[in-house]
């Protein structure tokens, strides 16, 4: 309990640092500028029969293609404060390495949602004032929360948790293989892949098991329903996987300056 | 004219990481290559398909795998050196220096394409219908195409976390809008994964249908590496731009 004021010192700090970084909005917002040129012929036609498949459609394609700009922004989080020097400087304060770790990672994951958000407020409202429904914005929101804000909260935990061990950019390599590789390859490929597996980082489970009604074609590779219990699960499973690989991070970062302290 | 000295200390600023990071790729598709190959095998599918299969996954790594390694790695060499102030205070160019940085690590880059593309033409893995020598733009053109991209986007935004960000969704977006590429007549002509996005509708007896814009897409994005490094080169020589770039 005596940590939870630097906890939340940490995050404010960093949700602050990072969301005034001019990389995380250049970095999310430049290809936006390509997709937005042909919205109209991806979401705003006759092939979504109601205005929930046509935001399901759009917040599949925001969870699928941004998350890779989180975790790619995120990477160097962890680096920057042995690289400014200031790592040292942070292990004589009273707070510990968790509070500083935990903060760290919630406060610029949270931030680096804001740019996310902003986009996938655009094609909302484009595909709301197509339909002439506002009706479903609470749904929008509601699936944004669910399956966006999760699939980040999911990469960024391993963001800033692989590079305590790894060099950055080798890990932003591996980042974009693992991303293609779970979320695009066909599982009947021959390949192993969590593809069409309740840890399919896009949230496929999510959007199909917790909003029905969104889903136009089911995915290909699922069956045709999947219960709400199946949605819920695939949330469990990516935050639990978030909050064990942060575990992790902390197990090391604490051995690892025991280690420097008997040193 | 630099020394050996010199050039030694320069490639170990390069680090294990940038020389490890193509061998690793290579690694890492030939292992899923692998997969593919005994995957099909076990779906009941004949050897030679099992063959075509793997000689796809390794005509994958050699127009996108090493290229987006290339231009990661680029992206983080010419960020700026911690000890940039010293070092521009010094007789040597900070261009100079960058530039051979810059260099190196793209000539390894390209040693360990070619050196992969030999092996995948002497194990009879070459599936791309193209002649000799032409045929290794398959590879070349896309590598030097993301090197310039990674330099360029570092140096325009200052940023090496924004250039790789943008580098990794524009790899992504070249296969999540592969039709949307395909079938514009402008785009098509920038797509740098064109061959294996052709492959295998392409065959040497209708050439006539894909082969011209094929030589046109390579050239076309070669020109535009040569372009992208020469403002790189440009803008490596500003000074106090390069003062303000972000840590």
């Amino acid at each position: 309990m005596a940590q939870l004021r630097p906890l939340c010192g940490a995050l404010r700090f960093e949700f602050l640092m990072q969301v005034r970084r001019p990389a995380l909005w250049i970095g999310t917002l430049l290809l936006s500028l390509f997709l937005f040129k042909s919205f109209s012929d991806f979401y705003l036609t006759a092939r979504y029969p109601t205005v929930y498949q046509s935001l399901g459609s759009w917040a599949g394609f925001v969870a699928r293609f941004f998350p890779i700009a989180a975790g790619l922004l995120l990477a160097d989080r962890y680096a920057r404060d042995g690289k400014t020097r200031v790592d040292a400087l942070l292990v004589t304060s009273p707070t510990s390495t968790g509070a500083r770790l935990f903060g760290k990672y919630i406060g610029s994951s949270l931030a680096t949602v804001v740019p996310v958000l902003v986009i996938y407020l655009v094609g909302i409202t484009l595909i709301l004032a197509y339909w002439r429904d506002a009706a479903a914005l609470p749904e929008a929101l509601g699936i944004f929360i669910a399956v966006n804000v999760t699939g980040i909260l999911f990469v960024g935990a391993f963001s800033i948790a692989c590079t305590t061990v790894l060099w950055p950019v080798l890990y932003q390599f591996l980042f974009i293989g693992y991303w293609f590789w779970a979320n695009f390859l066909n599982p009947h490929l021959g390949i192993p892949t969590l593809d069409g597996t309740l840890l399919t980082p896009s949230g496929d489970f999510i959007l199909a098991g917790l909003f029905p009604d969104t889903v136009l074609n089911i995915g290909a590779y699922h069956g045709p329903h999947i219960p709400v219990a199946q949605g819920v699960e695939s949330l469990a499973l990516l935050l639990g996987c978030a909050l064990a690989v942060q575990g992790a991070a902390w197990g090391w970062l604490a051995w690892r300056q025991n280690q420097q302290n008997h040193q | 004219m630099m020394s050996l000295s010199r050039m030694r200390y320069e490639l170990r600023l390069l680090g294990i990481g940038a020389v490890l990071l193509p061998l690793g790729v290579v690694a890492i598709y030939l292992g899923f290559s692998l997969m593919v190959h005994v995957g099909t095998l076990r779906q009941g599918g004949s050897p030679d398909w099992a063959d075509y299969q793997m000689a796809r996954g390794l005509l994958a790594l050699l127009e996108n795998g090493c290229s987006l390694a290339a231009g990661l790695l680029a992206a983080a060499v010419v960020h700026p050196d911690p000890m940039l102030e010293t070092h521009l205070s010094l007789p040597t160019s900070y261009r100079a220096t960058m530039c051979w940085r810059l260099g190196a690590m793209s000539v390894w880059a390209l040693a360990v394409a070619a050196a992969t593309a030999w092996i995948v033409v002497g194990t009879d893995h070459w599936i791309v219908p193209v002649d000799q020598p032409l045929a290794q733009l398959t590879w070349l053109t896309p590598i030097l195409w993301y090197i310039g991209l990674g330099a360029l986007l570092t140096l325009l935004l200052r940023s090496r976390v924004a250039s790789s960000a943008i580098l990794g969704m524009a790899w992504i977006a070249q296969f999540l809008f592969k039709n949307t590429f395909l079938h514009s007549q402008t785009l098509v002509r920038v797509y740098p994964f064109l061959t294996e996005e052709l492959i295998p509708g392409i065959t040497r007896a209708n050439a006539p249908l894909w082969y011209a814009a094929w030589v046109q897409n390579r050239f076309i994005l070669l020109a535009m590496a040569v372009a992208m490094l020469t403002v790189a080169s440009i803008l490596l020589g500003r000074n106090e731009a390069l003062l303000s770039a972000e840590s």
